[in-house]
């Protein structure tokens, strides 16, 4: 039997009764939160971790049937916060992460006292006049495509190496030596599982207080998929940041700081 | 712009994006790949030149590559023209810390991309080859193991003299069986051995059908009995000339009927209707079995297919046949076809071979297949 924690690659920092999970969305692993996680360490225990496949994460255990739909990941989640014996979780997933972590409260809503949502979206393929969530199902074989050239081609470009860039010394810190990190196959199977995916069904089942944050402007999750989800999440506010882009956390990391406090200030 | 001057007379793109993601410089390079002036695409966001696809890919995979390590280097990506069309491009990407500007470079590559497609399509033919036939060898080791073990079995039995004396009979024609089995496996081994180092050859004479059919149930007979399985022919009685190899016509034959009465149902029946058609000699093998399903047809001619996995196999065999019938088929430049209406509901192979006459003899010959 594996190590959950090590499979995942579960990182705990900070001090707080209160637990904050944060669940790191596509292209990247847990370091995408790293502009985030400082403000909070000082008032919560933070939970970090890798997905399978993603980061340092132990790929021996990716199983594809597990993992051929968002079920598997959200399963992942629930085992986390079982090992580690936290509830009362705040859980923070960026883009599809959001939808594991609702999958994830809609089979164990005892686990989770709230859930914020960075740039969610249900389902990001068109479904005639009653949905529209950005995508036409020929863009995504397109896309996948596209990461079959970027990472199965030929050497892996984006594959994990050190780069020393001068430029960046404001931002670098000790995780530069090994950067955000992925399997390419683990990482296509991901990509297809979620850009194919309809959650739609399952907004209505969350009953945990859900914050929705969403970018003005975001071509991967519009402001109108927010609206969506936030009619049809009974317990949820939306909140659109003053931002562009699908990675607010890492573009536009104090909006996405000030947004979290807020809404924890209300909540406690 | 004065500054974009130099970049203006390099030979590759170079366009700068602020931390809105709007375009905030381009040089003439990015703009005559795209059909666009200067003042169509500064100020506007970066998506305008992106297709949809690569959009995606921008905003889920390489932005957070650029924003957390601050580069990317030789990264496909499709843009789109002024006029729609779409222009694959490798790009490096750098973001500059203190504006959090990203600064791309990058070069067209649409030949290269073609070459790669092409590539890529062949790496995974050969990478789903190799697991074709790690499985083959696998299948292999299993079927040549088993006939050994009921050989082996008999034979330390008759060595300990522990075999009643009416049971002697059983135990001979247990290992000539599984001998006669194992000889069948070893002899489709070589044929695809052949196959595939293109030296399997047919010596064809001038002979009838009719023949080579009556031999072939000859060879089944036994087989079908086993399974109480009657096998109802059809053949005409004026003899139908052909010219082809009467050995290796039969192995095709037997292969069909060996397969139908393996699929069939103990007690149920499998037909071999003969006849000819103007220029073709038609020999057809049917049976009402379990059937092929829909997707597994195209691969049925294919060596080392294997419809189900070993474990969960019901029947034995290397499922050689087929791939070998076709090519016997092929080199007596026939076809073979199949049909089955799916599961349960039995299937039917055809063979079409030309029929005898001098014209057909003359252009073998030419092809110096006599």
């Amino acid at each position: 039997m594996f190590d959950v924690l090590s499979r995942n690659n579960v990182k705990q920092i900070g001090t707080g009764s209160k637990t904050i999970l944060f669940a790191h969305g596509f292209g990247c692993d847990q370091k995408m939160w790293r502009a985030i996680v400082p403000a909070f360490q000082n008032d919560y225990s933070i939970v970090l971790f890798d997905y399978v496949g993603a980061g340092q994460s132990d790929i021996t255990t990716y199983n594809p049937t597990r993992y051929k739909s968002l079920d598997g990941y959200a399963q992942d989640i629930i085992e986390i916060c079982d090992t580690l014996q936290i509830s009362d979780v705040i859980f923070v997933g960026h883009s599809v992460s959001s939808m594991i972590g609702a999958l994830g409260s809609i089979k164990r809503p005892d686990l989770f006292s709230s859930l914020i949502m960075v740039c969610p979206s249900p389902c990001y393929i068109n479904k005639g006049e009653q949905y529209t969530g950005g995508f036409e199902e020929k863009d995504i074989r397109e896309l996948l495509k596209v990461m079959d050239k970027n990472y199965m081609g030929w050497a892996s470009t984006l594959a994990p190496m050190v780069v020393q860039n001068p430029e960046l010394t404001d931002i670098t810190d000790e995780f530069e030596t090994r950067f955000c990190s992925t399997d390419p196959v683990i990482l296509k199977q991901f990509a297809e599982v979620t850009f194919l995916s309809d959650n739609r069904k399952d907004l209505p089942k969350i009953t945990t207080p859900t914050l929705i944050l969403q970018c003005q402007t975001d071509v991967i999750a519009p402001p109108i998929v927010g609206h969506y989800v936030h009619k049809n999440i009974e317990k949820s506010i939306l909140t659109i940041l003053n931002a562009t882009g699908h990675c607010p956390h890492m573009s536009h990391p104090k909006l996405v700081i000030n947004a979290i406090s807020d809404y924890l200030n209300n909540v406690d | 712009m004065e500054s974009n001057s130099d970049f203006d007379t390099i030979p590759s793109g170079y366009l700068v994006i602020n931390e809105q993601g709007s375009i905030r410089e381009v040089n003439t390079y990015v703009l005559n790949l795209l059909d666009y002036s200067k003042d169509d695409l500064i100020d506007q966001p970066f998506e305008q030149i992106l297709t949809v696809a690569a959009k995606i890919f921008f905003h889920t995979h390489l932005i957070t590559t650029i924003l957390h390590r601050g580069i990317a280097n030789e990264i496909y990506l499709s843009l789109r023209s002024s006029s729609d069309i779409h222009i694959p491009v490798l790009l490096n990407a750098k973001l500059i810390g203190k504006t959090k500007d990203i600064v791309f470079t990058m070069i067209p590559i649409q030949n290269r991309n073609q070459y790669e497609d092409e590539i890529i399509i062949a790496k995974r033919a050969a990478e789903e080859a190799t697991i074709a036939k790690d499985r083959f060898v696998a299948l292999v080791s299993h079927e040549l193991r088993s006939p050994l073990t009921a050989i082996l079995g008999w034979a330390e039995l008759l060595k300990e003299g522990r075999v009643p004396e009416c049971d002697l009979k059983v135990a001979y024609e247990s290992i000539e069986t599984s001998a006669l089995s194992q000889s069948r496996l070893v002899e489709d081994l070589l044929d695809i051995g052949r196959i595939v180092s293109g030296t399997l050859s047919i010596t064809p004479e001038y002979t009838d059908v009719q023949t080579i059919a009556e031999s072939s149930l000859k060879v089944v007979h036994l087989t079908a009995l086993d399974k109480n399985i009657q096998i109802v022919t059809e053949i005409p009685n004026e003899s139908i000339p052909i010219y082809a190899d009467p050995a290796r016509l039969q192995q095709a034959i037997v292969n069909l009927l060996n397969n139908a009465i393996k699929f069939s149902p103990n007690g149920e029946e499998v037909k071999l209707i003969i006849l000819s058609q103007n220029t073709t000699v038609i020999i057809q093998v049917s049976d009402n079995g379990r059937g092929i399903p829909q997707e597994f047809m195209p691969k049925i001619f294919n060596q080392f297919a294997q419809q189900e996995d070993i474990i969960k196999r019901r029947e034995s065999g290397l499922g050689l046949g087929l791939a070998i019938t076709k090519h016997l088929v092929d080199l007596h430049h026939g076809s073979i076809s199949v049909a089955s209406e799916g599961d349960q509901k039995g299937a039917t192979f055809t063979i079409e071979l030309p029929l005898f006459s001098e014209s057909k003899i003359e252009k073998l010959e030419s092809l110096s297949l006599i």
